[in-house]
């Protein structure tokens, strides 16, 4: 009954419409769906983009001791073309004397530097003048743009260069119209006529030559959808297109385009868009390519590994031949211009030799600090600029010298290949900046970083601290001052006895404290040390910062504690620095994607060490080098440059390690082995040689002892050392205590 | 970015002016260096040769001397005059204030007197490194247009060039007491007295940076 009263009201209505109905609905609803996706994935889109991490940028200066090769080589390294006119930036020219080169534009932490057409002279092997050409002006300095050493990548391992919608090239856009989709511009995202022509075209030529898909539809379809090839997801990319095409104009659509189009892979880094893959394939910015190598790259979004230019040069050469041909018809190249840029060759940059770091070690040890301040997650994706300290120069010579001595090291001791470790830090002493890092032998192995992880005993690297802890006290202690070199026995808290031995197992007698250290005598040491007392010893050292807890034990005296390379570094660099604590650091600057700085890493410093007795100690470790283990030095740096250093070795020869510092760096080499065995190396026959030849390379300036305030100096004074008489023209003491008797001697 | 410093321009016209005016201005300072190392050169020569004869009097095998040691003629003169209580007589022989290389061209007695007196030195008269004397004169102009930050970034950038310049970190020491961070101008400024070798000008100028920053300390 209820059945028939309703069936009054009801009108008939046939299925097929209730269908149509439910469908329009669903359809609707689909493609609202579809909408709401673009607008709130395409408005908002952030590309994860990999933190770049740049070197330290090379500053010249009139005056400054550099070669014309030695620019070339700077610029050949940032990627830098030689030309006959210097007329773009990125291109320059030299002369015997001079180097012509036009800068690009880099944004540095503190602004934007523009592209200046510079050009530099050279005298005697020095920097005489720089002249900025378009000013017509000289220049006292002058910084190049910093070398990129590094990224840190999302998840995903994109790389991307974004490059912003005024900077496209207009060449890429007439390319990427000509080859890809002709009616762009005229197009509301699908385009028919497109279609039909490519139909036409593949079916006369009896193979897939062209698509039919848009720019539009390709970027829906790389953004939103699945590599399927499905009807359903042909259609959906259709009224996608359309709907982005409603949404946002044409200009924004390409730009998002042409930052998201894969170009190309390397491991696992795979490279999108086309600042990415002019950096990649030519390494340069996307606007100093030429014609034919932007047709190059266009011809690759069809199939970039397909056409990978470095695995299938001709085939790769083929296609970007077409997309010339391409722009020919479309009227975007006169005949000329095609012929010629037909006829150039693919001109691509060397394979980049790495897609993480070319510096893993430093790049480990920066990514350290940074994760001390930053999300990981905002590293890997937020296009931070990192500006860090390293010096490319010093780290390759620090490279290249660590495995070439470790080869000759091995092969003198017959010791097979590979058994030999070593690592080496060097820091500039007054701001704490590492300018080389190295982690092992290889500087290609991401592994085991030693610089940072490899806790080592440290041997007599200990000493001039426990002689700086008596100098603090210049009552009591001069340079002069003597110590008895002289058996010793301590009774320890086991009830067994500990008896230190010389290295040359002889004792030397009542020694000054110059000569104590100078020759690393063990006995003289410990006594010194038990005199002076345990505890003041662990409060120097402790200051020097990034120790903390050491035991009071007396073979803390002769290094029988165990630090890393990179804590040796930061006890010595408040040493070099005059007793100024600055912690050992690699970053210099933060910016983020807008170039904004996020963080002032500032030069902060902090008095550590009493600045005189300092000193007194670092006299004395010019001694050392001058006349104590570290003189077979001079085999390998001539001139008898003036540096100040100190060896350590430890039980059985299993570490070997020297530390050393010249005006303004100062350099950690540990050398040793990852079984821990015996290296067959002291500290001066090991680690020295390698640190010697690093330096070697390196320019090392020559010491200059500042005399601080509150110090005098004694002149020509014979003192006895060793087995022989030597004439100090000068030795320095705190006022106040002017050593009373000096046990001098007579040759 | 406003900036003298040469390499990073993004110069108008009316910059370019400027620009040019300061140039020669700097040209200028650079030849009076210049002048001064030219004026000083024969000195230097002199300590060396007497170095070297001290060295080649004596049979041992002794590396040269490390010390900074070039006598300034007009400041030990100077030091001379002063009753000898106060100043040890090793005190003379005392590093060459290298960097006072522009004082050493001024007769010495009334013009130094009036030198220690003034804390606060010329670009060229802190450097003789036309680099540094750049960067100086960049701190300057940016300290004048009030962003210190900027000021820090060049005053750093010179001490990369010349750690050892007591006047540049003394420099630093005062963009930081400005900035209130007493204790970074109290270390900064400890920092530069350990550099001053003989700068009794430097020295106060140090000292009382310390003394009102640590007062400020405690005030707070």
């Amino acid at each position: 009954m209820g059945a028939k009263r309703r069936s009054r009201f009801r009108v008939h209505i046939p299925w097929y419409v209730h269908i149509t109905v439910i469908l329009v609905c669903i359809t609707l609803g689909h493609i609202a769906w579809l909408d709401f996706r673009i607008q709130s994935e395409f408005k908002g889109k952030r590309w994860p983009l990999p933190a770049r991490v740049y070197a330290s940028p090379v500053e010249i200066y009139i005056g400054q001791a550099l070669t014309p090769g030695k620019i070339e080589k700077l610029l050949l390294d940032l990627g830098y073309k030689k030309v006959s006119v210097v007329n773009r930036p990125g291109t320059y020219q030299r002369a015997p004397s001079q180097v012509r080169f036009m800068q690009r534009e880099f944004h540095f932490w503190d602004g934007r530097q523009d592209g200046q057409l510079i050009q530099v002279r050279f005298h005697n092997q020095k920097i005489s003048q720089i002249l900025d050409l378009n000013l017509q002006r000289t220049m006292p300095l002058a910084r190049l743009e910093p070398t990129l050493i590094g990224r840190i990548y999302p998840d995903n391992f994109q790389d991307r260069v974004l490059v912003a919608q005024a900077d496209i090239p207009s060449s890429l856009i007439g390319a990427l119209l000509a080859v890809e989709d002709r009616n762009y511009f005229h197009h509301a995202g699908i385009d028919f006529r497109g279609i039909l022509r490519a139909l036409y075209s593949n079916i006369s030529s009896g193979r897939v030559t062209q698509g039919g898909s848009t720019i539009t539809q390709q970027l829906v379809k790389n953004f939103f959808l699945s590599r399927e090839r499905t009807l359903t997801r042909k259609a959906n990319e259709m009224i996608m297109a359309l709907l982005m095409e409603r949404r946002y104009g044409k200009e924004e659509i390409l730009t998002a385009y042409i930052n998201e189009v894969y170009l190309g892979q390397q491991g696992k880094r795979s490279i999108h868009g086309f600042g990415t893959a002019a950096e990649f394939y030519f390494a340069k910015p996307l606007n100093e390519l030429r014609l034919d190598q932007i047709a190059l790259l266009v011809g690759m979004v069809k199939g970039a590994s397909f056409y990978n230019p470095r695995r299938h040069p001709a085939r790769a050469k083929q296609r970007r031949d077409l997309a010339l041909d391409l722009m020919f018809q479309v009227g975007y190249l006169d005949e000329a211009t095609r012929v010629k840029a037909q006829s150039l060759p693919l001109d691509l940059s060397a394979k980049p030799r790495w897609s993480f770091s070319k510096y893993p070690a430093f790049l480990q040890f920066v990514k350290n600090q940074l994760l001390r301040e930053y999300d990981i997650e905002d590293l890997r994706t937020k296009g931070l600029r990192i500006f860090t300290t390293l010096e490319t120069d010093r780290q390759d010579v620090a490279e290249l010298t660590t495995l070439d001595q470790l080869k000759k090291l091995e092969r003198a001791k017959s010791l097979k290949p590979g058994t030999l470790q070593a690592a080496s830090i060097f820091v500039q002493s007054s701001t704490g900046a590492v300018l080389s890092l190295t982690g092992g032998r290889n500087a290609d192995d991401v592994g085991f970083n030693r610089a940072m992880h490899a806790r080592r005993s440290i041997g007599s690297l200990v000493k001039p601290f426990i002689y700086y802890s008596a100098l603090t006290n210049p009552q009591q202690y001069s340079l002069v001052s003597k110590v008895n070199d002289a058996d010793i026995s301590i009774r320890l808290a086991d009830g067994a006895y500990w008896q230190p031995k010389n290295y040359d197992r002889k004792n030397h007698g009542r020694v000054s404290l110059m000569e104590a250290l100078a020759k690393s005598y063990n006995k003289a040491t410990v006594n010194l040390g038990r005199e002076v007392g345990l505890k003041k010893v662990i409060d120097s050292i402790e200051k020097t910062g990034g120790i903390s807890n050491l035991e009071p034990f007396p073979s803390l005296l002769l290094g029988a504690f165990e630090l890393t390379p990179l804590q040796v570094s930061q006890m010595y660099q408040t040493l070099a620095n005059g007793g100024f604590f600055v912690p050992v650091n690699s970053i210099r600057e933060v910016l983020d994607e807008k170039g904004r700085a996020l963080k002032r890493y500032s030069l902060d410093v902090r008095q550590a060490l009493q600045t005189e007795a300092v000193f007194l100690t670092n006299f004395m470790l010019v001694q050392t080098i001058n006349h104590g283990t570290g003189r077979s030095l001079y085999n390998i740096i001539p001139d008898k440059l003036p540096l100040a250093g100190k060896t350590g070795t430890t039980n059985d020869l299993r570490d070997s390690w020297f530390v050393g510092f010249g005006d303004d760096v100062m350099g950690v080499v540990w050398l040793g082995r990852d079984d821990n065995q015996s290296t067959l190396y002291t500290g001066a026959s090991g680690a020295m040689k390698i640190w010697g030849n690093i330096v070697k390379r390196q320019n090392m300036k020559r010491i200059e002892l500042s005399p601080p305030p509150g110090t005098g100096l004694l002149d020509n004074v014979n003192l006895p050392f060793g087995q022989s008489c030597i004439t100090f023209s000068s030795i320095p003491y705190l006022l106040g205590s002017r050593p009373e008797s000096i046990d001098t001697c007579v040759h | 970015m406003r900036s003298l410093i040469v390499n990073k321009v993004r110069v108008g016209k009316l910059k370019s002016t400027r620009l040019l005016i300061v140039n020669l201005l700097f040209c200028s300072a650079c030849s009076t260096v210049h002048q001064a190392q030219r004026a000083e050169a024969p000195v230097v020569e002199r300590s060396k040769t007497a170095i070297s004869k001290d060295a080649a009097a004596k049979p041992a095998r002794t590396a040269p001397p490390s010390f900074r040691r070039e006598p300034a003629p007009a400041a030990s003169k100077d030091t001379a005059a002063k009753p000898a209580g106060t100043v040890p007589p090793s005190f003379r022989r005392e590093p060459a204030p290298a960097i006072t290389k522009g004082v050493a061209v001024k007769p010495p007695g009334t013009a130094a007197r009036e030198e220690r007196q003034r804390i606060v030195k010329s670009p060229s008269e802190i450097s003789g490194n036309p680099a540094v004397i750049a960067l100086l004169n960049e701190a300057d102009f940016e300290t004048r247009q009030g962003s210190d930050e900027d000021a820090v970034n060049a005053i750093e950038r010179a001490i990369r060039l010349e750690p050892k310049n007591p006047y540049l970190w003394y420099r630093l020491a005062v963009l930081r007491f400005k900035n209130h961070q007493w204790q970074q101008a109290v270390a900064l400024a400890e920092k530069s007295h350990s550099l001053s070798g003989r700068r009794p000008e430097l020295q106060k100028a140090n000292a009382e940076l310390i003394r009102r920053a640590r007062q400020a300390t405690s005030n707070r």
